[in-house]
């Protein structure tokens, strides 16, 4: 059993041992009546779903917890009977509670042993009511249940929403960590809706930016069961996620269309998706002589010509770097260059759209972007030309991962096949401007001219070290705020 | 007679009154224990831990974390630029919304409530939206340097965006509303009548202001500037759109350190402006109506 279940069902036995207790001490009870109807309340609702499905011993009996929650909670009554009788309408709040838990947790239960949904629910039910209808037969009253006609009915309609949400589960429900905004619109419209969802699949988004969604992933890693079945990341957060150890090795073996996929985008813990590649990017209006590497870009001579984007401060780094003559795994001359160019008047814009903004109203005219999003803008009527560095365009790829604890691995090899197929990866070329990841994707070739790299280029775009910026990723930030930004 | 009442009180009625306050409280008690209170507590545990590029952080105790905000000009500065920001702000709020609430609270036109809901309307639009119309406002393309470039006053744009003036300008249009509705209500609760004694007994306006006016006000002019002041302290989204990359306030800052996945250190930036904030909230409170009490 999974700790949450397990957790809410600990408190709803403690509060129906709690309505026993007080019982029989209102029935004069001595220490041991009190106990044993404390036990007999909070635990023989479970104790009937138990042999009736077959799960013996009966949990409440096999498990010391449940004894252990009940018997304290009888005691405490026993000898401090005025002070639970005045917190009786929070006791009664807390039944309410129980009543809940119990008629879900009993309802999952009785689903986990295969029973239908409706008869699942029934038994939902008398998890939630059978302690409290024993109790009363125990001091000889009529159980309350049979009096007050809706308990019963809450605790039946409680436990029969549940086969309704676990029965979809059954069928297949996929899981997508990604960022919203367009990627999130195309994801459903290339990939989900035509070749999963059709399918019977059901998908589900959940959108956050990848911060988010990393430290999601970091903070469930402890857990058997987690929350997404794949996860959309760029390749070095996809690194990252796999030197914390949360991702699930890539059987290949498991995807149909694996054979198609380019060598470089094989990552032993996740599946590229999509690349671009860093490129220099000039308004022809204000940059006359075309800038043919990084170098270029990166020239303290070019004064407050220059933008950069706050956002991008890894790649901007590792792009001085580059024109600076050091290496993807050494950005001091990288840092030293970027001061000056800074001194001379290097303008720095918060966002990718800022920047572009920028671009448009001319402010400045020299800077370096992905050669995708410069399509975009391009597309958009902003006056921009491209050129790929002499250096080496950095590579961009962006792809997914699925997080070890993913509840439907199946489903996630699924998703991930779905991505890798022609027709997904030559629609995303098409709406977004990012290269397809396989060998099979026929891209139109007035497209490619503008989105693509030519064999050459490929062969020189440079990959970042994912191992050295993730362990430098804290320092280097700070450099970019206090040194840089300051 | 007594005895019987008594008796009766105690079997009875004392628990009921106990009973159905702890329902009317428990719940919001419960809300706020669960959803403020023990989180904050976590976060508090979380700023002494120690940050990992792969586990998010590493349970240690120690006072790290502190020291390096402390310790380091660059994040001292952010605290000074947010209590500079929040303290101008709170000024010039109390200064613009002083006139303006008692005009408010002492008209008699027809249309006061109109007047009122033109104060509150701002309240309706987002801050992202209201920093997207400064935006418009003070580009170098914008509004301003345009109008001032074809009436022929300057040649270049003047560089408004991403500087304090613009954050400063964008969180006193945040607050403001706030600190009118604050000074407003209170203000109508004070007798005209007073005012009007004031005066015929010799009182000109300035010595009616500051004898009469001002300390019965009072409570009301620190409820605005406290709730402006932690307003200010706590900005977001306008220091972030109207600031650029290069000014950092204390909100955005513990922002971008859990971003990088820095949790334990944006932990203890949140606390050191937590703190700052309730001792000089505090403080003040305790200060003036100290000074006022005679």
């Amino acid at each position: 059993m999974d700790a949450l279940p397990l957790v809410l069902d600990l408190i709803g036995t403690f509060v129906f041992a709690l309505s026993g207790a007080s019982a029989g001490v209102k029935r004069g009870l001595d220490l041991f009546g009190v106990l044993v109807l404390s036990f007999v309340a909070g635990n023989f609702g479970g104790i009937t779903r138990d042999l009736m499905i077959g799960a013996v011993p009966p949990a409440a009996i096999s498990d010391w917890r449940y004894l252990a929650v009940s018997l304290p909670a009888g005691a405490v009554t026993f000898g401090w009977f005025s002070g639970v009788n005045r917190l009786q309408s929070a006791v009664l709040l807390f039944d309410a509670a129980g009543l809940a838990l119990f008629a879900v947790s009993g309802t999952q239960k009785a689903l986990a042993f295969g029973l239908n949904p409706a008869m699942a629910a029934l038994l939902g039910m008398l998890t939630g009511i059978g302690g409290g209808l024993v109790r009363d037969v125990l001091v000889t009253e009529i159980p309350t249940v049979l009096r007050a006609d809706l308990y019963a009915v809450a605790a039946l309609a409680g436990a029969a929403g549940l086969p309704r949400v676990a029965s979809a589960q059954a069928k297949g429900r996929i899981v997508v960590g990604t960022w919203g905004g367009d990627y999130a619109r195309l994801l459903n419209k290339n990939i989900e809706a035509p070749l999963l969802i059709k399918d019977g699949w059901e998908v589900v988004q959940d959108q956050a930016g990848d911060p988010e969604r990393r430290s999601k992933m970091l903070a469930e890693m402890r857990l058997p069961r987690g929350t997404t079945d794949v996860q959309g990341l760029s390749a070095i957060n996809m690194f990252q996620m796999h030197d914390a150890g949360s991702v699930l090795p890539i059987d290949y073996g498991k995807l149909k269309n694996a054979g198609n996929l380019l060598p470089a985008m094989k990552y032993p813990y996740g599946v590229g998706h999509i690349y671009s590649g860093k490129v220099g990017v000039y308004n022809p209006k204000i940059i006359t002589t075309a800038p043919v590497s990084y170098k270029d870009v990166f020239d303290p001579k070019q004064g407050n010509k220059v933008g950069i984007i706050d956002i991008q401060y890894q790649y901007t780094m590792v792009c001085a770097a580059l024109a600076a003559g050091g290496k993807v795994d050494d950005l001091e001359p990288g840092k030293k260059l970027l001061l000056e160019c800074k001194k001379a008047g290097m303008r720095i814009y918060p966002t990718n759209e800022a920047f572009a903004q920028g671009l448009k109203s001319e402010e400045f005219g020299l800077g370096v972007m992905w050669k995708a999003r410069v399509v975009q803008w391009q597309n958009a009527g902003i006056s921009v030309t491209s050129m790929t560095p002499a250096e080496g365009a950095l590579a961009y790829v962006s792809g997914f991962v699925i997080p070890k604890n993913s509840p439907n691995k199946e489903g996630a090899y699924a998703y991930l096949d779905a991505m890798l197929d022609k027709s997904a990866q030559e629609a995303f070329a098409v709406d977004m401007g990012y290269n397809p990841t396989v060998s099979n994707a026929v891209v139109a070739p007035d497209l490619n001219k503008r989105i693509g790299f030519t064999p050459d280029e490929i062969k020189k775009l440079v990959d970042l070290d994912y191992n050295y910026l993730n362990k430098n990723d804290v320092a280097l930030k700070e450099w970019w705020d206090k040194e840089l930004k300051g | 007679m007594a005895a019987t009442a008594q008796t009766h009180f105690q079997s009875d009625e004392r628990p009921t009154s106990l009973l159905s306050a702890t329902t009317l409280v428990g719940p919001a008690t419960v809300f706020v224990a669960a959803g403020l209170l023990v989180p904050l507590a976590i976060l508090f545990r979380y700023s002494f831990d120690k940050v990992d590029a792969r586990r998010i952080m590493i349970e240690t105790f120690s006072f790290d974390n502190y020291v390096k905000f402390f310790s380091d000009p660059y994040y001292t500065g952010v605290l000074a630029t947010t209590l500079r920001v929040a303290a101008l702000c709170t000024v010039v709020c109390l200064a613009m919304g002083l006139p303006l609430a008692y005009v408010l609270a002492r008209t008699q036109s027809r249309f006061k409530n109109v007047l009122i809901m033109l104060v509150v309307l701002p309240l309706f639009v987002g801050n992202a939206v209201r920093a997207a119309g400064w935006m418009t406002l003070f580009g170098s393309k914008g509004f301003l340097n345009v109008t001032l470039i074809q009436l022929g006053i300057i040649t270049r744009p003047l560089q408004i965006m991403f500087t304090e003036g613009a954050v400063i300008a964008g969180i006193i249009a945040v607050n403001l509303p706030y600190m009118v509705l604050t000074l407003q209500s209170v203000i109508e609760g004070i007798n005209r009548n007073v005012e009007e004694a004031a005066f015929s007994l010799g009182a000109g306006p300035a010595t009616m202001f500051g004898r009469v006016l001002l300390p019965l006000s009072l409570p009301g002019i620190l409820a605005g500037t406290i709730l402006t002041f932690i307003l200010g302290m706590n900005a977001y989204a306008t220091p972030v759109l109207l600031g650029g990359p290069k000014f950092k306030m204390m909100g955005p800052l513990v922002y971008g350190q859990f971003q990088l996945n820095n949790w334990p250190f944006g932990a203890s930036v949140a606390f050191v402006l937590m703190t700052a904030t309730l001792t000089l909230t505090a403080t003040a409170n305790i200060l003036i109506q100290r000074r006022f009490r005679r």
